[in-house]
Parts: structure tokens; sequence; C-alpha cells
């Protein structure tokens, strides 16, 4: 896979990721994969996701430069 | 407080501390262990008991910071290099900058693995009074071993000299992402009660061609932040606990990670030259064994005389 296709898929993870985190700490709706009240914000998902759309934007830089 | 009063469960917490933090590195999975043993001594599930649940997050906190010990010197190269790599947008900026990505991308499939998947595993595999379950699972754990080593001998140079034989074989820096998230996606499976997540990430390590000491300290670095964090993430449970429980609960940290550093200190001298069979041998006999006392107990045709 050339470098800019795979910055390119890190960027769209990374992007998902940060959404995906967002949904999980806005409560009154329900959450997915959650076990405790579902319709809680959830921290721990929050910061798993935040943390690993952070990364996958700095993979999407390696990669980048790597092109 | 008298902890004379508390010896009893005192004396409970010594003997998982010295289990957890042994077996936490050894690849005889940790959970599989503190579930038969204690079943075994007839105690019950301890793990799904919600006084022992300040304590087991203590035990698992001393054992992630006896590997952060171990290897502290290895976690200050690779926390530069994070940084380093991150502000440079390069792997190269630093000489481990490869090795701590490969790090990072093997733990993201186990972390979130873990974060979604935990909760319905553990109702499934906790559900049951007896381990029959995890006992059957140890059973497989110590399969994966043993087909493992053996498809790593077929693998190997054709040299009597164990220490050349190693050699040939690759180190951390060499790995693939792919192959690091592969590895870490096979730690996803030791969720369930039996399988060990140090022994099928050395095993899937070893099927990406790295050396036995180097797929074992690949497991180690892989573990520290999967189980800090999980610890972490429980401490909330320790604020409600009473005093003489969060007393009995340091001493078990203590005692779980003098056990874990010195496992982790043999482990590492071990696999230089040493391989999973017996490991693997350990994992089948004890399995068999505990599978065969808690079927019956769990169909009733009889109970431990303890």
């Amino acid at each position: 896979m050339r470098g800019s296709t795979l910055s390119t898929i890190l960027v769209v993870v990374g992007i998902l990721c940060i959404a995906i985190a967002i949904y999980y700490i806005i409560p009154g709706f329900p959450h997915l994969f959650t076990f405790s009240d579902p319709n809680k914000s959830h921290p721990t998902h929050f910061i798993a996701f935040l943390a690993a759309g952070i990364l996958a934007l700095i993979g999407s830089r390696f990669a980048r430069n790597a092109a | 407080m008298d902890l004379l009063n508390h010896l009893p469960e005192l004396l409970q917490v010594l003997f998982l501390a010295v289990l957890q933090g042994v077996t936490e590195l050894f690849p005889v999975s940790s959970l599989g262990q503190s579930i038969i043993i204690p079943g075994l001594l007839g105690w019950g599930n301890l793990l799904t008991s919600e006084t022992f649940l300040p304590i087991l997050v203590m035990l698992h906190l001393g054992t992630a910071t006896a590997l952060l010990t171990f290897f502290w010197r290895d976690w200050v190269e690779l926390i530069t290099a994070f940084f380093k790599t991150a502000f440079a947008g390069r792997l190269d900026a630093h000489p481990q900058g490869k090795t701590i990505w490969l790090i990072i991308v093997g733990t993201i499939p186990v972390g979130l693995a873990g974060l979604l998947l935990n909760g319905p595993i553990k109702a499934i595999f906790f559900s049951s009074k007896w381990p029959v379950i995890p006992a059957a699972f140890l059973c497989l754990n110590g399969a994966i071993l043993f087909v493992g080593e053996q498809l790593r001998r077929r693998s190997e140079p054709d040299v009597t000299d164990r220490y050349k034989q190693e050699q040939a074989f690759k180190r951390i820096p060499q790995l693939s992402f792919l192959q690091a998230t592969l590895i870490g996606a096979a730690q996803t499976f030791a969720l369930i009660p039996g399988i060990s997540r140090s022994g099928i990430a050395m095993v899937a390590g070893m099927g990406a061609r790295l050396s036995h000491a180097e797929a074992a300290r690949f497991s180690f670095l892989l573990a520290t932040p999967v189980i800090l964090l999980a610890g972490l993430l429980e401490v909330p449970k320790l604020f409600d606990a009473p005093t003489s429980t969060l007393v009995i609960a340091i001493i078990g940290a203590v005692v779980a990670g003098i056990a874990a550093f010195l496992s982790v200190r043999f482990l590492t001298a071990y696999f230089e030259v040493g391989r999973l069979t017996p490991f693997a041998i350990f994992c089948l006999v004890e399995g068999l064994i505990a599978f065969l006392i808690f079927a019956p107990i769990s169909l009733g045709v009889f109970s431990l005389p303890w």
C-alpha cells in the first residue's frame, strides 16, 4: 500500500474514532457495547476511542512522511 | 486495625497475591488459575466476590508496578521515543521509535476488545458455579503452546547450539506493523479464562519469527500498559472499601509485585534458550485434572469434601 493511501486511511480512522469517542461521552441516548446504564456517558470508552483517534492521526503523519 | 482479626482473609490474599504475581507472566493463564485453584481449595469464585474486587485491583497494580520496575530503562527510552517520533512525524527520529509504535499498535486490539467485550465474556464464563469452562480452555491453552513450539522446531536451523538456533530469528524492531497488530489481536483470546495472554502473544510472536526471548519480551512490554490501565480503571472500586480491606489489599499488592518481579526475571533468563513445552504440559495436565474434578461436580454427581 502506498504511503499516501495509508495516510488517508489513517486520517479517516482517526476522525471515526474521535466521532465514536464523542458519541460515548454524550449522555441521554443508548450507547452500544456498554454494560452499566447505556444512557449515561461512558468516560472510559471516550478516553479509549479518543486515544485511538489521536494515535491514528499521528500514524497518518508517519505514513505521509514515509511516502 | 488488628491484622490478627483478619488473619484467615490475609492468608487467603497472600496466597492469591503469589498466584497472581507468578501466573500473570508465566504462560499458564492467571485468570484461569485464579478461578481453578480457589475452586479446588473450596473458596468458591473469588473473582466475582464483591469483597475481593478491591483486593484484585491492587494485585493487578502490584504486578504492573513490578513490570514497570523491571523494564524501567526500556520504558524511559520508549516514552522518550514516543514524544520524539510523534513531534517529528518520523519513526527514525529515535532508535526505539519503531518499537514504541509496534507496542502501541499491538495494544490497540486488546485494549478495545477488553473495553467492548469484557462484560459479555464475564457474563458467559463467570456464570457457572464450578470452573469447568476455564479448565477446558486451560487444556486448549496447553495445546496452543505445544503446537506453537512444535511449529517453531521445524523452522529452526539444524545446529545443536540453542543460542545459535535462537539467533536465526528476528528481534522486535524487525516486526512489521501488520505482525504487531496480529500479535495484539491474538491477545484478545486471553479475555477467556484459561487462555494465557503471555502464552498466546508468545506463540503469535514466534509465528512472526521472533526468537523465544524477544517474543517473551514483546509480550511483557505489551502486557504492561494493558495490566496498568485495567488496574487504574478499577481504582474507583477502592474508594468504598473498608480500611481493613485496603490494608490487606496493599500487603497483597506488594507480595504480588515481588512475585511478578521474580517471575519476569526468571522468564527473561529462561527464554534465552528455554522452550514453551514445560508450560504446555503443565496446562494440559492441570486443565485435564481440573476438568475431571469439576465436570462431575457441575453435574451434581459429587461435591468436594472440604
